[in-house]
């Protein structure tokens, strides 16, 4: 059997898959927030100060062992200092079959805004805004795709940044 | 990309040591073990906080390593080894820990007899699930 089938296969037992589920969040944000951190060459007590945070509460961040749970406002506030996204909605768990089959390296270092080859090539001019019931997103979705066909592949890792 | 693989040691044909302890956990303990897993084969140098060799005691210099997770207040380790090939870490025995003890408590005695079964193909291994 194939990861996929096998993670699925698990996930009928309805206490596995929210104990899962609830793994997953645990594990997930830490090892992001310490790859986004060690990727800009950041110590906690850095992204701490940026944070306005104390260094503690960043370890405590970074510890997947910490069962206590996050705060969504926090999150927030270490996804703005990475200029990243946070994404929390409720959703259905092919989403998390999905995310754990397509796990890279890629999922932890994600992009910032700035570094989204997609996001950064998307011209929009005054004119467009100021008429954008009549403006044309699809054609220049289709055009800024057309621009990245040889960017690196780092935006085939990151599905959700494109609906975010 | 993955950079690593997990395999299992097998007591017997048919008997995956590592699957028996993890059908034996809480399934919240499990759930967790498997996420930190499915992190760790993507993760190209693991931290400290999450696998760290074991020194002292009957483990010097034996090469064994223990991941470490927690779920509910108890700590949780799965030792085993890098190996056999390049990438790859084989999962030797599951156990507790509390207050520098093991639980069972051979179970690093267990570890380096296991390795050393299978680094001289008298153990068997087999891909851990993940």
């Amino acid at each position: 059997m194939s990861i996929k089938s096998d993670l699925i296969e698990r996930l009928k037992d309805k206490e596995f898959r929210h104990a899962y589920l609830a793994a997953r969040i645990q594990k997930d944000i830490p090892f992001q927030i310490r790859a986004l951190r060690k990727k800009l060459g950041w110590s906690q007590k850095e992204l701490a100060e940026k944070a306005g945070m104390k260094q503690s509460r960043i370890s405590l961040l970074e510890n997947p062992n910490h069962e206590k749970g996050y705060q969504t406002e926090t999150l927030r506030r270490i996804a703005a200092v990475f200029d990243v996204a946070l994404i929390v909605r409720l959703g259905p768990f092919s989403e998390v079959v999905d995310w754990t089959e397509n796990l890279s390296p890629e999922s932890f270092t994600i992009p910032s805004f700035e570094e989204e080859p997609f996001l950064a090539t998307v011209k929009v001019s005054p004119q467009s805004l100021e008429h954008e019931a009549e403006f044309d997103w699809a054609t220049t979705i289709l055009e800024a795709e057309a621009r990245i066909d040889d960017a690196p592949s780092a935006m085939t890792s990151y599905p959700t940044a494109r609906a975010a | 990309m993955k950079h690593w693989k997990f395999f299992d040691f097998m007591r017997n044909p048919g008997r995956n040591a590592m699957e028996e302890w993890t059908q034996s956990l809480p399934k919240p303990a499990k759930a967790d073990f498997e996420a930190l897993l499915s992190i760790l084969a993507v993760t190209k140098t693991w931290d400290d906080r999450d696998v760290s060799a074991l020194r002292g005691g009957v483990a010097k210099g034996k090469s064994i390593l223990e991941i470490k997770f927690k779920r509910a207040g108890i700590q949780y380790r799965a030792l085993g080894f890098y190996g056999l090939n390049r990438g790859e870490f084989t999962l030797l025995i599951g156990c507790t820990h509390k207050q520098r003890r093991y639980n069972p408590t051979n179970a690093i005695e267990t570890a380096i007899d296991r390795k050393n079964k299978v680094e001289t193909r008298q153990g068997g291994i087999c891909e851990h699930k993940i």
